[in-house]
């Protein structure tokens, strides 16, 4: 399967996308280039994912290693590089030198659009040190620099949505109206036939094509803004690792509904408003139609395995927003909350014997 | 899991081990001096009420329940006018230490014949007598001055018409003593005024100046109690923020000019009305205070008195 890489015209270096300039840069020669620029001087490259994708045989069980661990030769220091199936950019691990398996894009593999990496590794760091000062029972080694070191830059696949959802609501809505008169308390309820029937764009619910990062880490890190997706090039990539999806829009089109009637559920109940009651008789959201699109969405990400159970952390790579679960180191917070236990059975103690 | 498990262990076992020292390690220095002999328990007649014959049948008598209730015993018919309880109790207290020694097993019943109106009795308790009659002193003082005349009656009459009352009421007393010296009616402890504690422990005697050991284990328990309720709360409530937050609202994929609603209706369907009556009653209540006398403990004293 081919390979991509993206020399500098210049000096031949390789070259990596910077967030910060949104352009591909070469860290000898100091050169840059817009990605239209990379297009039209790598446009053989570019070609590489064009047509239909490997056609796809059934695993045999002699076949199964083959099928699911890949050799590359890197074509900086001809190194072999060994990836899994659904990576599709990655390094050297001798030269560190970025590699794009361009042969895993083709055909419906081949992302329709990107959001290139707006929040640079370093911005990431300070984010989640930020995010870690909060809490002061995080184990130490989930801060350490061994640890910082594992934050990876991952173009993560994304389906992205569009849905028409179909609503019908039905309800009976109760206004209710107190006075008081001659020592009598009155409560007056006018009823309303409450209708709302129509149809609820919801553009760009994204649900991440990766079955190996968790599905509510990658919603937490939303929103993406979509003004910035565009058209896919490789050259994106390059520098970053990147993964193609292993999860077909079938299989998250069940995630893409729940969000969707969530969303028109939520639109509907505004719209009816000001009722101090309502009975619902009939609640229905059906979806009419989804345009798809496959996209690669910039994520920051790093695991952490701490007493038997892996700990994921992800920054958007575009606005920044994070999420994730701090560990707990259980026995740091155990002592300190004896120590505020012990300190006040002493304090109490010590009160206690000077009273009478 | 069984780290966590373990780490409980661990702190419940270091509050059972303090506990534990708490009650049975560091004992107080121990004033008690206890109970000698019935020699030095005496009647005094300051007013010569009786004859010489008659003290000394009243001092056997109060020898031989100081002997049976192994208590010091003074009694004194007094010549001698204070115009306070104060000191009244001062005298009774300082008296009982002169004659039998600080925190001797012991009392001293003071008996108010100076001729004043009122006339005030005091009875003062040390030791082992400050347990005993914790919760009788006030009942024998009151009904052993039941007995005796009052103070306008002796200004009327003088104070030999009333010698045999004045020797029942004795007896009466001696008696009330020797019935309430039971070890059964003992409290746990007293606590005097100047912070002397009293306690027994062990079937022995204790006068110190701190807190008795069950007790600071009792206030420690509390303590850890207390401690152990707010440690838990706080790693209760630490442990809550460590979870995952955040799920995103996906109505913001929904733009307000993407919702077409064809049908959008609230029609008017009908109304109706209901009526409660309004309830007049209302509450309330007065209350009444009380308010009652009490006892004020001096020394290594308790003691109480009573008004004729």
């Amino acid at each position: 399967m081919e390979t991509a890489q993206y020399n500098c015209p210049n000096c031949n270096a390789r070259l990596k996308f910077t967030p910060e300039t949104q352009e591909l840069s070469c860290e000898y020669c100091g050169g840059s280039f817009t990605i239209e620029e990379i297009k039209n001087l790598f446009a053989d490259k570019e070609e590489l994912i064009e047509g239909p994708a490997p056609e796809e045989t059934g695993p045999s069980v002699e076949e199964e290693f083959e099928n699911h661990t890949n050799l590359y030769q890197c074509s900086s220091c001809g190194a072999e590089i060994m990836c899994d199936d659904e990576q599709t950019a990655l390094f050297c691990y001798y030269c560190h030198n970025p590699v794009i398996l361009a042969g895993k894009l083709k055909g419906k593999f081949k992302p329709d659009k990107v959001i290139g990496f707006k929040i640079t590794r370093d911005s990431a760091i300070a984010m989640f040190k930020k995010w870690c000062g909060r809490r002061r029972f995080i184990p130490a080694s989930f801060k350490s620099e061994q640890q910082l070191e594992k934050m990876t830059g991952l173009y993560v696949p994304f389906w992205m949505a569009n849905t028409l959802t179909q609503a019908d609501y039905e309800a009976i809505g109760r206004q209710n109206r107190s006075w008081i008169s001659g020592g009598y308390s009155y409560t007056e309820t006018r009823e309303y036939d409450v209708v709302r029937r129509g149809n609820i764009i919801a553009r760009g619910i994204p649900a991440d094509g990766e079955s190996k990062i968790d599905d509510e880490l990658m919603e937490a890190i939303e929103p993406f803004d979509y003004s910035e997706l565009r058209p896919f090039s490789m050259s994106y990539l390059s520098g970053f690792f990147a993964d193609k999806y292993d999860v077909s829009k079938n299989e998250v089109f069940e995630r893409i509904r729940n969000r969707a009637n969530t969303a028109s559920r939520k639109a509907v109940k505004e719209s009816v408003g000001t009722y101090s009651g309502l009975s619902v008789r009939t609640e229905r959201y059906e979806i009419k139609n989804t345009d798809w699109e496959y996209i690669m969405l910039p994520v920051w990400f790093m695991t952490y395995r701490y007493d038997g159970k892996l700990y994921e952390f992800a920054v958007n790579g575009q606005t920044g927003k994070l999420a994730g679960t701090p560990p707990l180191d259980k026995g740091k917070l155990t002592w300190f909350c004896t120590g505020i236990g012990a300190a006040i059975a002493a304090a109490i103690y010590i009160l206690g014997g000077l009273m009478g | 899991m069984m780290k966590g498990f373990a780490r409980f262990i661990c702190i419940i076992a270091v509050m059972a081990l303090s506990l534990f020292l708490v009650s049975n390690l560091g004992y107080p220095e121990n004033y008690s001096k206890g109970y000698t002999d019935s020699l030095k328990s005496a009647f005094v007649d300051e007013r010569n009420i009786f004859s010489q014959a008659e003290v000394d049948e009243i001092n056997e008598r109060v020898r031989e329940v100081s002997a049976k209730t192994k208590l010091n015993i003074y009694i004194s018919a007094s010549s001698r006018a204070f115009y306070s309880e104060d000191a009244t109790r001062i005298y009774a207290d300082d008296e009982y230490d002169r004659i039998f020694g600080e925190d001797t097993d012991g009392l001293y019943y003071f008996m108010d014949f100076a001729g004043k109106s009122d006339s005030y009795d005091y009875l003062s308790l040390s030791g082992r007598a400050c347990l005993q009659f914790a919760d009788s002193f006030q009942h024998i003082v009151d009904s052993t001055g039941d007995h005796l005349p009052y103070s306008y009656q002796i200004q009327q009459n003088g104070l030999e018409t009333y010698k045999d009352q004045i020797a029942d009421a004795i007896n009466y007393f001696l008696s009330m003593i020797s019935t309430y010296s039971d070890g059964n009616r003992e409290v746990n402890y007293v606590h005097t005024e100047v912070g002397k504690y009293i306690f027994r422990r062990g079937g022995d005697l204790y006068v110190t100046y701190s807190k008795p050991p069950f007790i600071r284990m009792k206030i420690l328990l509390i303590g850890e109690i207390a401690g152990l309720i707010v440690g838990l709360i706080i790693y209760l409530s630490t442990k809550s923020t460590y979870k995952f937050k955040s799920k995103t609202d996906p109505s913001l994929y929904v733009d307000k000019s993407d919702i077409h609603f064809y049908t959008r209706t609230d029609a008017f369907l009908r109304t109706h009305t209901s009526r409660h009556a309004i309830s007049t009653d209302s509450g309330g209540g007065g209350g009444r205070t009380g308010g009652g006398g009490g006892h004020s403990f001096s020394g290594g004293h308790t003691g109480g008195g009573h008004h004729r």
